[in-house]
């Protein structure tokens, strides 16, 4: 008999939850549980992407979580027809794929990087059906049906670069997260105001890399007005900058993130933002 | 290759977690908690606001105590409790208002959030039931206070 310990986690508050128990299944191993196993194919959105070997696969999921078990990665590729076989060891889901590195030369294998930051070989066979599955995909909007109940984050910044990739970084947690770009701090508390509770941003970041003291002015407008200081607010400072992150926490920020110039690092940290204040903290709710 | 900045780079080898929470049981469960998922820090616990509030104020004189993250519940046993002490501390002087504050709250209501941010936490933790969900929380918490954001200097002698 196998012990097998399986961490079951909710997905994110947008999808479908899931107990979270602990569960320690004593089983024969092919006799699991089925239905168990259909829930989580049932929704398989959450599920980035799949390694397995010898008979057991790891699943793995966009909050960070894995789970174990006890079936081969075929199992798994006749019911997630959406994913794509990359690698005797590998079944991914294509819409968390961040980048890939073609073969240096036709009949090699090249790799697939994840939006978690894995790196999964891609069989020399395999590429071509890779390739044609992804540039397919790539022409295909996530699908970003608007709901009452999407997270919304403003970014002040003058930079549309840094804008982008702030909303690569939350969407690749949060599909429906919609990213608004302001150039301007000083506008925003009017801006705000004028708008109903439910239309109010969850997260404001406030790119402090430069026009450090509208971003500082605004911070401060924001923490004085009532109905906008409950509003998680963030500074996005440089490095080695100390005093700044010393006069952004004393002026109530709730949080500062050091950022760097670099499109990949700057897109995790987003990502990881969005997995914290969305999934982790509670916020105040827009009803 | 650019290195991620974090706060690895400012050693949070002696880094110190304040937690003010008035139930014993709960703060069993914290201190567990937070020894597995923070092990290099030290932990403070305080049972009421005014001991809390007598620990920050002694600070003054010992600075390398200063805590670097405070966690503290919000019914100890009323609301008003905590937010005494919420309220105290984002009115010390530097550096120990610049010192980020966790609410880890039983409560879901959303008034009790709402307000909780407006008078300066700097985020609200619902605690969850089993211990490991308890682990995922501080090991998310971890993750992003130690890893992710930048934490305020409070302390100058090293």
């Amino acid at each position: 008999m196998v012990i097998i310990q399986i961490f079951i986690r909710p997905l994110s508050h947008s999808e479908k939850h899931y107990r979270t128990d602990r569960l320690l299944l004593p089983i024969n191993v092919g006799t699991i549980r089925m239905s168990f196993i259909d829930e989580l194919l049932d929704c398989p959105m959450g599920i980035t992407y799949l390694s397995g070997a010898n008979n057991y696969t790891w699943l793995n999921f966009a909050n960070g979580r894995k789970t174990l078990i006890s079936k081969p990665l075929r199992y798994f590729e006749t019911r997630l027809d959406q994913f794509i076989r990359v690698h005797k060891t590998a079944l991914i889901n294509p819409q968390f794929v961040r980048d890939w590195i073609a073969p240096a030369r036709s009949k090699m294998a090249g790799t697939v990087r994840m939006n978690c930051g894995t790196v999964l070989p891609v069989g020399r066979r395999r590429w071509r059906q890779f390739i044609d599955h992804v540039s397919a995909s790539a022409e295909e909007p996530v699908e970003t049906k608007p709901g009452k109940n999407d997270p919304s984050v403003i970014i002040v910044t003058d930079s549309q670069t840094k804008a982008s990739w702030v909303r690569k970084g939350f969407q690749s947690k949060f599909a429906n997260c919609l990213v608004n770009q302001l150039n301007r701090g000083e506008v925003i508390p009017d801006l705000l105001l004028s708008l109903p509770d439910d239309q109010l941003p969850a997260l404001i970041l406030l790119d402090a890399c430069s026009s450090t003291t509208d971003r500082m002015n605004t911070l401060r407008s924001l923490k004085e007005t009532p109905r906008l200081a409950s509003i998680p607010t963030l500074l996005l400072v440089p490095r080695n900058t100390p005093e700044t992150v010393n006069l952004a926490y004393a002026g109530w920020a709730n949080s500062v993130v050091t950022v760097l110039e670099d499109q990949a690092i700057f897109t995790r940290t987003m990502a990881q933002l969005g997995h914290f204040w969305f999934h982790l903290a509670a916020l105040p709710s827009r009803n | 290759m650019n290195r991620e900045p974090s706060n690895r780079d400012r050693s949070l080898r002696n880094a110190r977690i304040l937690v003010v929470e008035d139930n014993p049981d709960q703060g069993i469960v914290i201190r567990k908690a937070l020894q597995q998922t923070f092990p290099d820090a030290q932990l403070v616990q305080v049972g009421t606001p005014e001991q809390a509030i007598s620990y920050l104020e002694e600070l003054k004189d010992c600075e390398w105590n200063i805590p670097q993250l405070i966690i503290q519940d919000l019914y100890m046993p009323q609301r008003e409790d905590g937010w005494q002490i919420l309220d105290a501390i984002r009115h010390f002087p530097m550096p120990i208002c610049t010192i980020p504050v966790i609410m880890l709250s039983s409560s879901d209501h959303p008034d009790d959030i709402r307000e909780a941010y407006e008078r300066g936490s700097s985020c609200y933790v619902v605690k969850p039931f089993a211990f490991d969900q308890w682990l995922e929380r501080f090991d998310g918490l971890r993750q992003y206070w130690w890893n992710t954001a930048s934490l305020p200097t409070v302390r100058y002698s090293f």
